[in-house]
């Protein structure tokens, strides 16, 4: 069973106007799954339906129909305690690393915060220790931790999102466009990261941007989104050499221009 | 730097003021020079001389000892119907702002009514009925003053639950009590803060405005509210200090109260930009 995580025709619609009479789908049938270890990328402009999707996988959107399959468990009949469970072994990295933090809370609360809420490590002192491992992991001083997160860097609060999800030992990061907000040298040392940490602790990536040449260096199969349809779907090598989709043609087509 | 020196001056003359007002009303019997109830009515409508500084009123009762002890029911009136008033509207605003939805469309048009009654009226109405004792006092200032806190507080909840982290906190499992307690009300409290402030001085107001009508605080406790309406309004033309000593408690203390409230918010917002520049 190499797939850890499955999507099966996922729908989620979103009806709106006085008597809830028109609907959008904002994700229609998108089916494909992630393989153990491997980063997929998800491609498509905004508001193709990327980030509703990872509000999907992350269960703070109820689907309207479809199945999300975890270790062959569907995530929406999870009974509380697997929830949790769920919720320790998926992760999310937004866009904007300074909004994901907290801004009363120094940044060692910050990052105490999901280790209490999932009873790991008995002590403080315990805790404080996989914290100060874990920032060496991604190349933080502890010094930083009596700060809030206004005075930090974008990339320092992009390595300590990264460092608080990989805190709770996760299986999957979804990465909802991590370097976006960031400076382009900054961007390339957090992709960097990114990848040695997938080597190093074997995770899974779904990785969501807008970027087709990100994606073609980090990811190993690639999906192209359009107006809330996965429209085509492949190995890396299959997408940039030889797209089917006009969509993807024209994604790839921006890209070599503008080079 | 003349601003900061501004505020400076506001914070040490409101900060006095009201320590000093607190302080009296706390150690009234200490102070006070008679008893404020002893009624001596060969000694009525004195003006003020070496044994009475402030003269005394209608019934022969010491003008001073009234007035030092006049502020302690309606402060702690105002202050125990501000923290009733603001933990319900607390409890309404963040219900109504976290669960939007249905449940934030019932509770937006259950303030919207209250906001649109007249206060004043609604509370005579309300003293009137109930008949006044401290509790119906506190119940109408409640009942008048909440929608002002949960409309806030509702407010500030929306813009806080929008914020990604928010979010975050559920991608890991947070319960919506956690989200609550840790993390969105830390975010609004200094809106809280500022709020509690300014409504102290506003119920303040109330209570000696009631008290003036005769339906707040009854005689013979001492209030300056109900000196003021009480010999102060049939006597001010022959008897004028019976007016300026409860008046002008009352002016300083709702008065310093206000810019305390003031101060807090320019220096939460002055903070929260200096700390930003770091």
């Amino acid at each position: 069973m190499s797939d850890i995580l499955e999507l099966r025709a996922v729908c989620r619609t979103f009806s709106h106007g006085i008597f809830h009479t028109h609907t959008t789908k904002a994700v229609d049938r998108v089916s494909f799954s992630l393989e153990r270890g491997k980063t997929f990328g998800l491609v498509g402009n905004s508001g193709c339906g990327k980030t509703t999707l990872s509000r999907l996988i992350t269960r703070v959107l109820p689907l309207t129909s479809g199945q999300i399959l975890f270790e062959g468990t569907d995530i929406t009949r999870f009974p509380r305690p697997q929830a949790k469970h769920y919720h320790r072994a998926v992760q999310m990295i937004f866009q904007n690393p300074e909004a994901s933090l907290d801004p009363s809370m120094r940044l060692r609360d910050s990052l105490l915060e999901p280790l209490s809420l999932h009873h790991i490590g008995h002590t403080q002192t315990e805790r404080m220790e996989r914290i100060a491992h874990m920032l060496k992991l991604v190349g933080l001083p502890e010094s930083l931790l009596s700060r809030y997160p206004h005075q930090i860097s974008g990339g320092e609060a992009q390595r300590l999102v990264i460092c608080r999800a990989l805190l709770l030992e996760p299986k999957i990061l979804l990465l909802d466009e991590p370097t976006a907000m960031l400076d382009v040298s900054v961007q390339a040392s957090i992709l960097h990261l990114l990848r040695a940490l997938q080597q190093e602790l074997g995770l899974t990536y779904l990785y969501i941007t807008h970027d087709i040449e990100l994606l073609a260096w980090i990811s190993d199969r690639i999906g192209v989104m359009q107006q809330g349809q996965l429209v085509e779907l492949g190995s890396r090598e299959q997408i940039l050499n030889a797209p089917a989709h006009p969509y993807t043609r024209a994604l790839l087509d921006a890209y070599t221009h503008w080079k | 730097m003349t601003q900061r020196k501004k505020q400076a001056i506001k914070l040490i003359a409101a900060g006095t003021v009201l320590a000093l007002i607190v302080l009296m009303t706390i150690f009234a019997p200490y102070l006070a020079p008679y008893d404020p109830t002893a009624v001596q009515m060969e000694q009525r409508l004195l003006a003020p001389n070496a044994a009475h500084p402030l003269g005394t009123d209608a019934l022969g009762r010491d003008v001073l000892s009234r007035v030092i002890y006049g502020g302690r029911a309606s402060l702690l009136l105002a202050v125990v119907a501000t923290c009733c008033s603001m933990g319900a509207g607390l409890f309404i605003g963040v219900l109504a702002g976290y669960c939007e939805g249905i449940v934030d469309t019932i509770i937006s048009g259950i303030s919207n009514i209250f906001q649109g009654l007249p206060s004043t009226i609604l509370m005579i109405a309300l003293v009137g009925i109930l008949g006044s004792s401290n509790s119906s006092i506190v119940l109408a200032l409640v009942l008048t003053s909440w929608v002002g806190f949960s409309r806030l507080v509702r407010g500030e909840v929306l813009k806080v639950k929008q914020a990604l982290y928010i979010e975050g906190m559920r991608c890991i499992g947070a319960s919506h009590w956690r989200i609550i307690w840790r993390h969105i009300l830390p975010n609004i409290r200094t809106t809280l803060i500022v709020l509690f402030t300014t409504r102290v001085g506003r119920v303040v107001l109330s209570v000696a405005g009631l008290s003036y009508l005769g339906l707040g605080i009854q005689p013979p406790t001492p209030d300056w509210g109900e000196m003021i309406s009480g010999s102060a309004r049939r006597y001010f033309r022959s008897a004028p200090h019976l007016l300026w000593a409860p008046g002008i408690c009352i002016i300083l203390l709702t008065l310093s109260i206000h810019l305390l409230g003031d101060f807090l918010r320019d220096w939460f917002d002055v903070k929260q930009d200096l700390v930003k520049e770091l």
